[in-house]
Formats: C-alpha cells, structure tokens, sequence
C-alpha cells in the first residue's frame, strides 16, 4: 500500500481515525510463485500504487535540482526476472514526495522515468522523501513493466527511517501498510561530512506473464 | 481524552452549520454504539435501507424513516471494502479485505459467499441484479452472474486494477475507473471496450453515471470532477479543482446536482468537504464539513432534498439540502 490512498487506502485511514480495529492485509500472491522450483530470483512482493502516481513523467535520472533542500539521495539497482534474467529496457517509473512529505501534483517533481541498461541496471538521484502526518514511513514508488512480464507495483522503504527504531527485522510493521521486510531497504552513507549522499540499492524482480 | 476533544468540536461545528443560511441543516442522526464508528455506508436505492460496515468488524442495518436498526451482520473481524446494494434493495454485497464476495437477502440470510484471488475494491450490481462487477485488487474487473454464479467477463486494466465500478440504471453501459488512470466504457451486454478515457494523468477514484446514462461523472487524486459522455466516452466539462481528492461521487435523482465527498491528500486526518455542485452549470450550490476526516460515503434520498452522509465521526446524518 501507499501514502494515502488507493481508495481502500482511503477507508482504511479513515476508519483507523475513528476507533478501533485495522485487520492488516493478506500477503501478497505473488510471494507463491517463489516457492516455484527453477527460480532463481523471488518476485518483489507487489505494494499498492497509490493515489499519486502521475502519467507521462519525464524521463530522468535526475530527480533532484541544484539546491533542493533533504538529503541527498542515490538509489540503483538491477531488474531481473524469476529466471534471473536481467530485463534490458524494462520501463520504471518512480515518484515520491520532497523532503518534508508533499507530492506534486500539478507538475513532475520527484517523478521519472527510467529505463533499464543493457544489464538490467537503473540508477537516479533525489532526495529521502519526507514522513507526511497521515503515513507512517518513508517511500519511493516503483511502476516497472517489461514486454513478457508482468506490471510490477510497489514501493521502497528505508531501514533508517526513525519509525523502525533501528531493528526493521522487528518493527517493519509498524506501517500496516509495509507486508513485507524485503521492501525496507539498507541505506549507507558516502561522501565526505560536509556533504553526505545516502545510497540504496534496490533490486527488482519481474514475474513472468 | 481525545475522543472527548472531538466531540467538543463536532457541538461546535453542528452549532456553526445551522447558523449559515445557505448551508445544509442537519435534520436527523443514526447514533452508532460507543465506540464504533462508521467505515464506509451504502443506501439501498429506493432509499429505504443504509448498511453502514462498521470498525467493530459488524455491517449494521437500519431502516431510514422510522431510524429502526433492524439487523447487524457480524463479519466475525473482517474488514469489509466496499458495500452495495442491488438496485431493488433486496440484497446487500460486501467485498473483503480477504478477497470474499458476499451477498445477503434481505433478513439477513447469506445468499452468495465466493472467493476471488485478492481482495476486493469495488463492486457493482447490475440494474436487474443478476449480475454483479467486483474488482479484485490487481487482478481484472469479474462480472459475475449470481443466480449460476458463473464468471460471464473478465476486464483487466493495464496495471492495478480498478477503483471504483458502475453500471448505468438502463443496464447498456459499465464503467470502470482504473488506477492505471483510465477510465473504461464497456457495452454492458456484452462487455466489449466501448471506449477509453485516456485525459486523465492522476487516479480516478469514484466513478457513477448520470441517472440517464448519457454521463459518466469521475473524480480523484487531481480533485477534479470530469463529466464524460457515455457514447462518444468525450470528456464535455471539467468542475472547478479543488485542493483535495475527490473520493464519494453521487448523484441526485434528477441529475441536476451531484455531491461529491472530498480528502485532504497530506492529511488524512484533516476535516473533509462535502460539496454540492450544479450538474448543468458545473457552480457550486453547497458545502458541508466534518470535523475530523472526510465523508467517507452517503447518498440523496427521496427527491434529492436530503442526504444522508458518513464519516469517521460517531453517526450518520441526514441534511436538508434545500
């Protein structure tokens, strides 16, 4: 699931506001086939779209401006598929919020498009998006389509985000909306103090159609 | 202690809306049980029944006129997404969290239990409620016949699934509104593609036709109100946007207005706007707030001189709305 709201996601903010109850969700399906034999990389369990996602984002690496306040950002990765196949030109779109938790919605700040190199790779630069009041943690969405395989949705997390208190394993779930550790993923710092960039990697795999 | 903070606010705020002139005049509330509020409502068409699915896991029932609570469905701690009436009140379907397709009678005998594949966003019933539209998250729109329950269609979006359904009351048009952005026409008799709407770049979320069917009336994630018409699948006139998205679309019986429930997008939490838009001349008529959250769903009752709303807070209200 994701920042607010598919419309689900809508009824289940606003039932968390009035009392009571919030059954979390079924694990994904997709998380079945990995039991498949002859696979040799588990599909990434899928995470709602979200209201947020904006068609015809442009096609960037770059998400972050000269100036852009946040820390800076750099997220790469490989999309394979279950065979282990890495998936040249597989098409990702990724969006998120600025640092302190707002989407654009009228323009295409933190949207783009990527496609993947001929070894599958992706890499862009940006910003850790922000906590905005009404979700829990931290994300980056991910839209990634290659021909023979399909859609995959879902979304990144970040093991540093305050929420998880240092012990992700343990507390992933505090955000109902997070079914699965493997999103959350590990963040090294580089660069000299002045200037600190946070990394993450982010490996994705495609089901096949 | 913050329960006693709302109710604080929400005496204040009944106290303001009955000073405005213009505003709708609250005429009578469904008190929920203590501690229970409402997820979502649906009201029966011919406006005699709301079924509200409720946070303690119990979808309840009451009469409108006489404001008679006259059944409770324990879903026994699932949650329910979506609830729906069959257009001649009879039957009342719910679609769950585990991917159950529901349908009760009206004394409350469960009639249809199915299962599909993920758990379901939106549901519809066909206007002979025969048949029946669910979408399972991800997985293609399933038009179902119930007597057989044999699966008639299968509709997929590109990616994601679809958001909200709705077949028009003359039984010719199905629509989906998909989060992969499009909205999709479909001939209800056989449910081919009619046509695609393709102009909107954010997620539609609520979807309803025109009582005529010449319309489809869409809003969502870019909290405008997109008027579309059904044959040509042209859009013919955008509302005015608003800051919020737009998440409970109705309209009235003689299609002249349309209520529209909308959410603060950063802050779920934030009071949420219900306006009352002029159908013909796209000019707002009305607005009704929350204190807390939005109306997560309601209706026009009778002629369209009342509607009944939902929200996070502890009742159901029914307005004046002229």
């Amino acid at each position: 699931m994701s920042t607010p709201f598919s419309r689900r996601e809508i009824l289940q903010k606003s039932l968390a506001l009035g009392t009571l109850v919030i059954a979390s969700s079924h694990g994904p399906s997709a998380m079945l086939h990995a039991l498949e034999q002859n696979e040799q990389c588990k599909p990434t369990p899928p995470n709602d779209l979200g209201p947020f996602y904006k068609r015809l984002a442009p096609e960037t690496a770059s998400l972050r401006a000269p100036g852009d306040p946040g820390m800076p950002l750099a997220v790469s990765g490989r999309i394979l598929n279950t065979r282990g196949e890495k998936l040249s030109g597989a098409v990702l779109e990724v969006w998120q919020t600025n640092h302190v938790g707002h989407y654009d919605v009228e323009g295409y700040r933190y949207r783009a498009k990527l496609i993947a190199d001929a070894s599958g790779a992706y890499k862009f630069d940006s910003v850790v998006p922000g906590h905005y009041p009404d979700r829990v943690c931290q994300h980056i969405h991910y839209l990634v389509t290659a021909p023979g395989h399909k859609p995959l949705v879902t979304q990144l997390y970040f093991a540093t985000d305050p929420v998880f208190e240092g012990d992700p394993d343990k507390n992933f779930s505090r955000d109902p909306l997070i079914h699965s550790r493997e999103l959350v993923r590990p963040v090294t710092l580089a660069g000299d103090p002045k200037d600190i960039i946070a990394k993450v990697q982010f490996e994705l795999c495609l089901e096949r159609a | 202690m913050r329960r006693f903070f709302l109710e604080l606010i929400a005496v204040f705020t009944l106290a303001l809306s009955a000073l405005a002139a213009d505003s709708p005049t609250l005429r009578q509330t469904f008190p929920l049980p203590s501690g229970v509020s409402t997820a979502f409502t649906a009201v029966s068409p011919n406006g005699q029944r709301v079924a509200a699915a409720c946070s303690d896991a119990k979808i309840r029932l009451w009469d409108i006129a006489s404001a008679s609570l006259q059944n409770t469905l324990d879903l026994k701690g699932e949650r329910p997404n979506i609830i729906r009436f069959s257009p001649d009140g009879a039957l009342l379907a719910a679609g769950g969290s585990d991917g159950t397709l529901r349908v009760w009678d009206s004394s409350g005998a469960l009639r249809y239990d199915l299962k599909l594949a993920a758990e379901i966003d939106a549901i519809a019933f066909s206007p002979d409620g025969t048949r029946i539209a669910a979408a399972p998250n991800g997985l293609p729109v399933e038009i179902r016949e119930l007597g057989a329950n044999k699966l008639l269609a299968s509709l997929p979006a590109t990616f994601s699934g679809s958001a909200s359904l709705a077949f028009s009351r003359d039984g010719r048009w199905f629509a989906s509104a998909d989060t992969d952005t499009e909205i999709r026409i479909f001939d209800a008799r056989d449910f081919t593609l009619h046509a695609r709407i393709t102009g909107l770049l954010l997620e539609p979320l609520a979807l309803i036709f025109s009582p005529d069917g010449s319309r489809i009336i869409a809003g969502g994630a870019d909290g405008v109100i997109t008027l579309i018409e059904t044959n040509t699948g042209k859009i013919v006139k955008s509302l005015p946007k608003q800051a919020d998205v737009v998440f409970v679309l109705r309209a009235s019986p003689d299609g002249k207005s349309v209520a529209a429930s909308y959410f603060n997008p950063d802050q779920m939490s934030a009071p949420g706007r219900l306006l009352i838009w002029d159908a013909i001349t796209g000019s707002l008529r009305s607005t009704v707030s929350t204190t807390e959250g939005g109306f997560n769903d309601g209706d026009y009752l009778h002629d369209g001189t009342l509607l009944l709303t939902s929200s996070s807070e502890k009742e159901l209200k029914i307005w004046s709305i002229r």
